[in-house]
């Protein structure tokens, strides 16, 4: 299954106690979802690495030992792979920041991974919070 | 020591030769083994973490609008 992840998805992962790394850590072993993420999401993050730090307290290898970790679980995919789904995704996004995921979520026809309360309220079917993809790799069905 | 049944795919178990029972057994249980201590180093680095809910958000707002910034200038 595919799965669209988002920004709000990798940063929670670096949260104690938080579902979405239980996702990474059950998928590496039962891979059961393939993730995908538009391309720049690492750049972007890598661009924020001080600010993590201060946040987290991580050292800063620590952080990487995470980080490569959740990186290793995704393919990026090039922006112009899914540009031609921008306007029907600007129509169909909360806000322009969800955006890139819900064009690359129309583009393959797959669904969004994302702990985004606003995100999951606008679009119920297209999104799966952590806790559902848990349930999935446990061997339940989405809600 | 709790027991699994595990099918090997037929193409795996042709690369890999005549591979004894055991073997399998070894072989499993050491790539289990990696696998999980791999999983529980993240997890001990993860739960010393003091990210917030708040600052987790704010975080990946500005790289999810970052990127969202990108994809509209590929599109003019």
């Amino acid at each position: 299954m595919l799965l669209v992840v988002d920004a709000n998805v990798v940063f929670s992962a670096l949260m104690r106690r938080g579902k979405p790394l239980k996702v990474f850590e059950l998928n590496k072993l039962l891979m059961k979802f393939e993730f995908i993420a538009p391309e720049f999401l690492f750049f972007e993050v890598g661009k924020r690495v001080d600010k993590i730090l201060k946040f987290t307290e991580f050292s800063k290898e620590e952080f990487i030992r995470v980080f490569s970790f959740i990186k290793r679980e995704l393919e990026l995919i090039p922006l112009e792979t899914f540009e031609d789904k921008i306007e029907e995704a600007k129509e169909k996004s909360p806000h322009l920041k969800d955006m890139p995921y819900v064009a690359l979520s129309l583009k393959l026809d797959c669904m969004i991974l994302s702990g985004d309360k606003g995100l999951k309220e606008c679009l119920p079917d297209r999104v799966i919070t952590p806790s559902e993809a848990v349930e999935i790799l446990f061997g339940g069905t989405a809600s | 020591m709790a027991e699994l049944v595990v099918k090997i795919p037929e193409d795996i178990g042709i690369e890999l030769g005549k591979i004894s029972k055991e073997d399998w057994q070894l072989l499993f249980s050491r790539f289990l083994r990696r696998e999980l201590e791999e999983i529980r180093e993240i997890e001990s680095i993860v739960s010393k973490s003091k990210l917030t809910e708040e600052q987790a958000k704010e975080l990946a707002d500005e790289v999810s609008l970052a990127i969202a910034k990108r994809l509209l200038e590929i599109e003019k």
